[in-house]
């Protein structure tokens, strides 16, 4: 075919005359893409080309409009109970022997894909990670296959070679060692003991972090090494010493649910709250007085405070010049302990047996035990003792274990001598690990069970006395794992079924304790049903306060305060609300979890006081672009390199360090999110090509001592370095700046004496009145640009109560697990490109104001300046206090971003929504821009496809795509998302309820994050429903709505924030 | 599903004996009162017979036809299933709830009926008034009306096509005169040229055409205006057909056969029967292969197919009809079957809602399916589509009394929405928020 037009085209003189005029700097490789013949044979013309190219993508266009054909596979045979497109929720138990929580489980089609609390029945309380482990069941990096030395191999070879190996060693008379977790769980423990008698194995308990010394204190005064349950519902008064208790100490859950039911302002009472503590953390953030103190400070301050109340109580008084110096700090607690004695809480963070003894011994001045301690109903969480860890490292050394077994426990990874053990671990004749990952513990086992997820598995607990729970699979398993129990059973020759065993053991030891359901049978049913049941469990007897030495005790303690007082500065080791102690690592959603305090995400950092920082001469500002100094800690020869995090409330003098990072040192493959990822995909990679993990591991830094393992340290070294480093972080202004719209704040005393105008006025408007030729003040609702919208029903809104959000971060999570909400890593999130669709803005308080400013001649163009910069800065570390505010789309009436809209993508919905249409949005970007509350998110990226996102984006993964929810779209690329106010659920709620006949029930209806907080703060309703419990708060005394001033008319309500302080 | 009866069954004649009573004084308000009585009380047979008609193709259908007792499906047809029972009838129901006790009596009838049929008459979870009913609706079997209104609709389409063809076949015909006309023409010139002795110079048709349009300046640009316009409008509506597939008649790995199964006078099983997730779900469900063998264990042969269809099923299912037995269910291998009605993904569309809710039967969107042997796609799936519907359509649910739901909706209407909404006496599922983006986009 000839395709020449030979037609000849003037090329311009240019072109001709003088070639050494170039566009490009280079010459273009001409002969590289024409080389060949081809080209030069073909009569093809470029024109020629272009036309066909032309007819091709156009043809191609077409041709891909046709429908591609979809296939549909239905069940052969039906179960009974799944009906494709409505979700079955299973009640269940998580226990991890950290967090403890009676879940909801909803799945669809048979994949679990939300975690709710179980508010009916159990401990129906969630945080952040529980809500989060449904992701990590789908994480492809869990082991698929047992591993004989390093290679994939059936369980019959494993358990074959198992048995013979254990037999082995047990006719030998070597030891056999089976490290567990805190099981807290009767039937586990029948087969650990099952286990332990078949080869006269020996059980260890070894936890991440150790509460041994509660224990010991314990069993010192009142002869049980038990630890007692907390009631801080009851508690007028709760002092604690670095004790995190709503994200760390003991069960966070019961304590945070205690907690906010004693923090409600409406009540008659309100609890103050003191907390004594060197790092901010969520509780202390929370606290009414927070009084910042480096751990040696606290030392003297439990027992300053231990003179106070016994000088009041009549008893002996402990001698000691340093002791009285810090008896003003514990004052004002000391008073209001007193003026409660018996209905307060005094509670103590440190794993020190002297202090605990001496805190024990204040409760007791205070009449606290039996009111709002309860030793008699103790619970089960912590069990590990420092002792049988240390005598387990001797009996290795002499090489007296022949075995050593780990289920759940990663020694490699937390054990503060980690480096030590593994030496010794190397050296056991035979290492079986039962673990979800092959981890750093795992891949240096000579054998591998791999274990089911939680959501693949049987059990029972009895974590709190006498309140059982079970858990039972909401999926068959994923993998060709084994539930850990079952690998157990059949290593000890018994039939290996868990499910059986469960059952029997529930029936046998449970039913005898209940007398409601007759039949056994029913009996198990109904608790699988409820997933949990109260049985009646004798009380554990214990005996009266025993006398002890208190003033030898507190010599001891003065001691070692002296001994404190190093140069240098105290470390103080934290969990943190996201990871916790490093075993949710691979998760994403929880990797990208904003910290409360400091809102960085993907990272681990030390948190220094910003004036400590300014000694060093470290970088206080960080933004996108400006990064962060490094520095290194030195302690005993150990060292630890990160970036120095500006961190308001640190206590001078202090440093923190989160634990749980740096896990997968050596490259273990424990999860694809868990290591360092480059700017454009990819992981960062050392030098030898091994990647980078996040954060550092800082387990070694926990100082042991001969009584116990503790967190903090002191006489800690911080050299600067010449690195710096980029963090991401989700908000780096501090404070709302004088802005008087944003938070309100008041005390419990305004509050019950006063009128609404003294702690939540009005925002009013000043009008030029014709009629009296002044200016008159009107209420802000009455001035309005736009018409009222129809009432045709519904009106939905949200009220956030801000005196109950602790900050947690649980809402943000559910709202993503719920609402397909992309994971985008940290680059992304340095360049404000996240996509919660609810997020906490924590903002510090200030004492610097416009008027401040005024005095100080802070005004004009300059002064002003200067004075919004002053504004910025919170305020000195012993007055600072800090205010949580979830943030989600408002749902305004009158929305700003509805209005410029373009193509009428974002519209208002009769029910008082601001709906969101994803497919006709073109990505102008204008409804960001007008939007006062900054929650709208842009897809910038193919979050589900980009190579940058492949590590980080659960969604690229084969198997974790399996968890997005199918009743909401996953957006693509170029279009606007926000909160929809859960919209799928307010459709099937309504649905049910057309479909019934019956009215739509106040509560029936539960956003992602209004059933997700634990401290009920968040409420969703119908503001028409004049019944509705919305009603009553959103219209209260306390409600007002976020920068009303605007003129947006939102539906979403925050109530004031109370704190109980003079 | 079962339904309640919420009204006793009273023999019929209770009415006749009161029309025939005394024309009393005192009796009067008494026959009035029994008057209404009696009325409620037909109409309570006639519900009844409609409960029953859905009991019976909940429960029964699979197996029995409603026809004489020689139409054999997988049992004998029911019709007037009580007159065979004569006086049996206290028997009938027990071996209806429990075939296994009724042989027992050892019943010659009963006896009888176990052996002439090869499957087993399983136990029904029915209780005696939904037997009433059944019983009820099989005495008296209402006939219903077949919708007609697709048949036309398809008629109408062929008729469009015909008519390309004639005006494609006839303008042919026109240029085909056309040139032959034109080369006589240049033909006879040539010659006459010839005759003359000139050097004939004709036109091109290119140049022919040139000169033509040279000559008629302003026709040709209203004529291009026209056709421009013209293939502008085609083009528009060509770009918005596009995705669009009313008619998609995709092969399916089983022929299977919708009239068959569903019209009334070959095997008549409601839709739901099958597809018994569309009143729970936003799935109506492709029905799993062991709904397929509540009758298919039975019937083994098809009418159109014989065998080699229906064994597909048993092939799925690992099921050999030899034995009558299932092997192992780890070599049975589900059906791919190719779905018809496609919506993208960023729609919401909940079938339960329509079914349940909005009482819209399965023909409206999906055709006369009873008349289609495979399913094609019936109806165009568009937004447009949609939306029209949503602004014609009443809320069956409002003007119900008994519906809280509405009732809760509209006493909380402000006067003003609800004068607005009730212009033309009617609420509209667009009235009550319908056509709103975030109904179907979420």
């Amino acid at each position: 075919m000839n395709m020449d037009t030979n037609k000849k085209y003037w090329k311009g003189h240019q072109a001709e005359h003088s070639p050494s005029l170039s566009e490009f700097s280079q010459e273009l490789p001409q002969d590289v893409f024409l080389s060949g013949t081809a080209l030069e044979d073909s009569q093809t013309s470029r024109r020629d080309f272009l036309k066909y190219l032309g007819f091709g993508v156009s043809a191609a266009a077409l041709a891909s409009c046709e429908a591609p054909v979809v296939k549909s596979i239905p069940y052969l045979n039906k179960p009974e109970d799944i009906t494709p497109g409505v979700a079955n929720w299973y009640a269940s138990t998580y226990f991890d022997g950290y967090d403890y929580a009676s879940v909801l489980v909803k799945t669809r089609e048979g994949r679990p894909i939300h975690i709710q609390p179980n508010k009916q029945f159990g401990l129906g309380v969630l945080n952040a990670r529980i809500n989060a482990s449904v992701l990590s069941l789908y994480d492809g990096e869990r082991l698929q296959n047992p591993i004989v030395a390093g290679k994939a191999a059936t369980w019959e070879t494993l358990d074959a070679e198992v048995k013979t190996a254990l037999t082995a060693i047990k006719a030998k008379g070597k030891k056999i060692v089976l490290l567990t977790p805190t099981l807290a769980s009767p039937s586990s423990q029948a087969v650990v003991d099952t286990f332990v008698q078949a080869y006269g194995a020996e059980h260890v308990i070894m936890d991440s972090v150790s509460r041994s010394a509660m224990r010991k204190a314990n069993e010192q005064c009142f002869g049980k090494a038990i630890l007692p349950s907390y009631h801080f519902d009851k508690a007028k008064t709760i002092v604690s010493f670095s004790a995190d208790f709503l994200n760390d100490w003991l069960i966070n859950t019961a304590n945070t649910q205690q907690y906010a039911k004693g923090r409600n302002p409406e009540n008659e009472w309100m609890s103050a709250h003191f907390q004594f503590e060197a790092n901010l953390s969520v509780t202390g953030s929370n606290a009414d007085y927070r009084i910042p103190l480096k751990p040696s400070e606290e030392y003297l301050a439990i027992l300053a405070l231990y003179n106070i109340i016994a000088k009041a109580k009549g008893a002996n008084i402990l001698a000691g010049a340093e002791i009285a110096s810090m008896e003003s700090k514990v004052q004002t607690a000391a008073q209001s302990l007193l003026a409660n004695a018996g209905k307060s809480l005094v509670v103590c963070g440190h794993n020190h047996v002297y202090l605990q003894v001496i805190v024990n011994a204040i409760n007791n001045l205070l009449g606290n035990y039996a009111q709002t301690i309860d030793l008699q109903n103790p619970i089960y969480i912590n069990q590990m003792q420092e002792d049988n860890i240390l005598a387990l490292l001797e009996n290795m050394k002499k090489s007296e274990v022949g075995a050593v077994l780990t289920w759940g426990v990663n020694p490699a990874y937390y054990l503060p001598n980690a480096d030590e053990f593994m030496q010794l671990y190397k050296q056991v004749e035979l290492t079986i690990a039962l673990s979800l990952y092959q981890d750093e513990t795992a891949s240096q086992a000579k054998y591998i069970a791999p274990i089911h997820h939680y959501l693949e598995s049987w059990s029972d607990y009895q974590v709190i006395h006498g309140q059982y729970a079970l858990a039972q699979p909401t999926i068959g398993s994923l993998y060709n794992t084994r539930q850990a129990q079952s690998s157990l059973l059949t290593w000890a020759d018994k039939d290996a079924d868990y499910h059986a065993f469960i059952q029997e053991h529930w029936i046998s030891k449970q039913f005898k304790k209940q007398n409601k359901e007759l039949n056994p049978l029913t009996f198990w049913n109904n608790s699988l049903h409820n997933g949990s049941a109260i049985l009646q469990e004798n009380p554990i007897a214990v005996s009266a306060f025993a006398n002890l030495d208190i003033q030898a005790l507190a010599i001891s303690i003065v001691a070692e305060y002296k001994a404190m007082q190093k140069q240098g500065y105290e470390l103080c080791l934290y969990r943190k609300m996201s990871l916790g102690d490093g075993s949710h690592v691979a998760n994403p959603w929880l990797q990208e979890l904003p910290d409360p305090m400091t809102k960085a995400t993907w990272d681990n950092y030390i948190t220094m006081n910003p004036k400590d920082m300014e000694k060093h001469s470290f970088v206080t500002y960080y933004d996108q672009e400006k990064p962060l100094s490094v520095a290194q800690i030195q302690i005993d020869g150990k060292t630890l390199e990160l970036p120095v995090f500006p961190a308001y409330g640190q206590k001078q003098g202090t440093i923190g360090v989160a634990l749980g990072y740096g896990r997968g040192a050596n490259n273990e493959k424990i999860g694809k999110a868990a290591y360092q990822t480059q700017e454009y995909g990819g992981y960062m990679e050392d030098a030898s090509g091994k990647r980078l993990p996040i954060g550092k591991n800082a387990y070694n830094f926990v100082a042991r001592t001969n009584q116990s393992w503790t967190l903090h340290t002191a006489g800690v070294q911080v050299v600067p370095t010449e690195k710096t480093y980029l963090i991401a972080s989700t908000q780096t202004h501090h404070t709302v700046m004088d802005r008087g719209s944003v938070l309100k704040e008041t005390t419990f005393a305004t509050y019950k004496n006063q009128d609404k105008s003294a702690y939540n006025p009005a925002n009013t408007l000043q009008v030029w009145s014709e009629e009296k030729q002044a200016f008159d003040e009107i209420n802000i609702a009455q001035a309005d640009l736009w018409d009222a919208h129809p009432n045709i029903g519904h009106r939905w809104g949200l009220s956030i109560d801000l005196n109950t959000c602790i900050g947690c971060g649980a809402c943000a999570t559910a709202c993503q697990s719920e609402n397909n909400v992309p994971v985008v890593g940290k680059d992304e999130i340095r360049r404000v490109r996240d996509m919660f669709w609810l997020r906490i803005d924590r903002y510090f308080s200030s004492d610097y104001n416009a008027q401040k400013a005024e005095e100080d001649g802070k005004s004009g163009v300059m002064g002003a300046i200067e004075k919004y910069h002053l504004m910025e800065v919170p305020s000195h570390e012993d007055t600072l206090s800090v205010v949580f505010q979830p943030v989600m789309c408002q749902h305004c009436n009158h929305a700003p971003c509805e209005t410029v809209c373009p193509v009428a993508a974002t519209t208002h919905s009769s029910e008082g929504l601001n709906q969101m249409t994803y497919n006709r949005c073109v990505g102008t970007r204008y409804c960001a821009n007008n939007c006062p509350y900054k929650v709208r998110r842009f897809n910038w990226f193919n979050y589900t496809g980009y190579k940058k996102f492949a590590e980080v984006n659960p969604s690229q993964d084969v198997q974790a795509r399996m968890v997005l929810n199918p009743d909401v779209a996953v957006r693509t690329r170029g279009v606007m998302e926000k909160c929809s106010m859960c919209v799928q659920r307010i459709q099937a709620g309504k649905l049910e309820a057309k479909k019934a006949g019956t009215a739509l029930q106040d509560g029936a209806i539960q956003t992602a994050c209004s059933a997700a907080c634990p401290t009920q703060a968040i409420t969703f309703g119908d503001l028409n429903d004049k019944d509705a419990q919305i009603v009553k708060k959103a219209f209260g005394a306390r409600a007002y709505r976020m920068l009303e001033e605007v003129g947006t008319q939102s539906n979403v309500y925050y109530l004031t924030k109370v704190r109980n302080k003079a | 599903m079962r339904y309640k009866i919420p009204y006793k069954i009273v023999p019929l004649h209770l009415n006749y004996v009161l029309l025939h009573m005394h024309t009393d004084i005192i009796m009067k308000p008494l026959r009035i009162f029994f008057g209404i009585l009696s009325g409620v009380l037909f109409f309570a047979q006639a519900q009844t017979i409609e409960e029953g008609e859905k009991l019976f193709k909940g429960n029964c259908a699979a197996c029995h036809k409603v026809d004489v007792k020689e139409a054999v499906l997988v049992g004998p047809g029911l019709l007037k299933i009580r007159d065979r029972w004569q006086d049996k009838q206290e028997l009938l129901k027990i071996w209806i709830k429990e075939p296994k006790k009724a042989l027992a009596t050892g019943d010659a009838y009963v006896k009888e009926l176990w052996d002439m049929y090869p499957s087993e008459m399983p136990g029904q979870a029915v209780n005696d008034a939904e037997i009433d009913a059944i019983l009820m609706y099989l005495d008296n079997p209402p006939v219903k009306k077949v919708a007609a209104s697709a048949v036309v609709a398809t008629e109408k389409d062929s008729d469009a096509d015909n008519n390309w063809l004639v005006m494609l076949v006839l303008s042919g015909v026109l240029l085909i005169v056309y040139l032959v006309a034109r080369s006589l023409g240049t033909q006879l010139e040539e010659l006459a040229a010839k005759k003359r002795g000139d050097k004939h110079t004709h036109l091109s048709i290119f140049e022919e055409i040139c000169l033509f349009v040279h000559h008629q300046k302003t026709w040709v640009v209203i004529l291009s205006v026209v056709l421009g316009l013209m293939g502008a409008v085609r083009g528009y509506l060509a770009l918005m057909q596009i995705g669009v597939y009313p008619g998609y008649h995709p092969t399916q790995p089983i022929n299977f056969p919708h009239d068959v199964h569903t019209s009334k006078d070959m095997a008549g099983i409601e839709c739901v029967y099958c597809h018994n997730s569309v009143e729970k779900s936003k799935h109506a469900g492709i029905p799993s292969a062991n709904v397929c063998m509540n009758c298919h264990k039975g019937i083994q042969e098809g009418r159109n197919t014989g065998k080699s269809e229906i064994e597909k099923i048993y092939k799925a299912v690992n099921f050999s009809p030899k034995t009558m037995q299932y092997g192992n269910p780890k070599d049975a291998e589900p059906i791919v079957w190719n779905k018809v009605h496609n919506l993208p993904d960023h729609v919401y569309f909940n079938h339960s809602q329509h079914v349940v809710v909005g009482k819209i039967a399965c023909q409206k969107c999906h055709g006369p399916v009873e008349t289609m042997q495979t399913v094609s796609q019936y109806s165009p799936l568009t937004m447009g589509w949609c939306i029209d519907c949503h602004r014609e359509t009443e809320v069956p649910g409002y003007t119900d009394e008994k519906n809280k739901y509405y009732r809760e909706l509209h006493a909380r209407m402000d006067n003003k929405s609800l004068q607005k909404m009730l212009e033309d006496d009617k609420v509209t599922v667009s009235e009550l928020g319908g056509l709103e983006c975030g109904k179907c986009h979420y």
